[in-house]
């Protein structure tokens, strides 16, 4: 993700995406998504202005899991980390253990044998 | 291992039963392009995927979509819930009513059971993720046509949100495609399988 990949016939690609603006969790919560870039309604739908009542806890789950997914292709972003931390505070959960990077996809995974 | 958390990504709150809808929704719950499929799929295709980064990816999204199996079975409890005798007659619920009364079972809209017939392992990882990227798409389409299906705000609400999810998975598979491709080479993306495992 961090350097522009060559484009070849015979292979198609996709777009990355970098974390600019976000909503906040209750926003991104009725959204579907913490990342407006990401937010493709179709046209008709419109958003519900409160119900049914959202948790705040679910608010903030949903927001923490939306980095969770970035941070497993953006490893190495840092500021989605800080900001997934700074969630996992706020629930009570247990914060990622690295600061340099997202390391939790790190092998070995649990069927692998070793070697 | 698995662990559940005794909540709801997203709450569902069905005021108005609807055997009707729960008829079509079904097919989110055990259909060819639905959440189980779908769950199924990715937490599979981890063991033969070579990159740790989308091991862990297809085991996050593998692990949402059982969330959101969740969510489909909530909304079809709550649509077929406290039924007069003549909504079990409402459209296509009659027959799903004798097999399975109001119990919440995992077939497609139109009866068959579910089958992992409707879902690809290649052991490819070119191939599996464009596998999951188009399973993103189908199910996304999905939502949409149950869209057009019904004007309850509760029952489009939270068909909203699992749609808007669609996509977002649909961006992460297209991000681990491009890890994919930076680890192979872009002269041959396919002179090997990185999958294989053969003894020499």
């Amino acid at each position: 993700m961090d350097q522009t990949i060559a484009r070849t016939p015979a292979m198609v690609y996709g777009v990355d995406q970098r974390l600019c603006r976000l909503y906040d969790a209750g926003q991104a919560l009725r959204h579907g998504t913490l990342f407006p870039e990401l937010y493709k309604p179709v046209e008709e739908t419109v958003l519900p202005i409160d119900e049914p009542p959202a948790t705040q806890e679910q608010a903030l789950s949903f927001a923490a899991w939306e980095l969770r997914l970035y941070l497993d292709t953006h490893p190495s972003d840092l500021s989605a980390l800080d900001l997934y931390r700074r969630h996992c505070e706020a629930m009570d959960a247990p914060p990622p253990s690295a600061h340099d990077r997202w390391d939790w996809t790190d092998g070995p995974w649990p069927w692998e044998m070793d070697g | 291992m698995f662990f559940y958390e005794k909540k709801l990504q997203y709450p569902v709150r069905i005021r108005v039963p609807s055997p009707r809808m729960a008829a079509l929704i079904v097919s989110q719950f055990g259909g060819p392009d639905g959440e189980l499929g779908a769950s199924l799929r990715y937490l599979s295709q981890r063991y033969a995927m070579p990159y740790d980064q989308v091991k862990g990816l297809l085991t996050d999204i593998g692990t949402e979509e059982l969330g959101h199996l969740e969510i489909v079975g909530a909304m079809l409890a709550q649509l077929t819930r406290n039924l007069t005798p003549e909504q079990l007659h409402e459209g296509g619920y009659a027959a799903y009513f004798a097999d399975h009364t109001q119990g919440v079972y995992p077939q497609a809209a139109a009866g068959m059971p579910f089958s992992a017939a409707a879902i690809g392992v290649k052991g490819d990882p070119i191939a599996d993720l464009h596998e999951d990227l188009a399973a993103e798409q189908k199910a996304r389409v999905t939502y949409e046509n149950l869209l057009l299906l019904t004007d309850d705000p509760d029952v489009r609400d939270v068909l909203r949100f699992l749609r808007e999810r669609e996509i977002v998975h649909y961006q992460r598979f297209a991000e681990a495609l491009s890890l994919v491709q930076d680890r192979l080479d872009e002269r041959n993306y396919y002179a090997f399988n990185p999958a294989l495992s053969l003894r020499p």
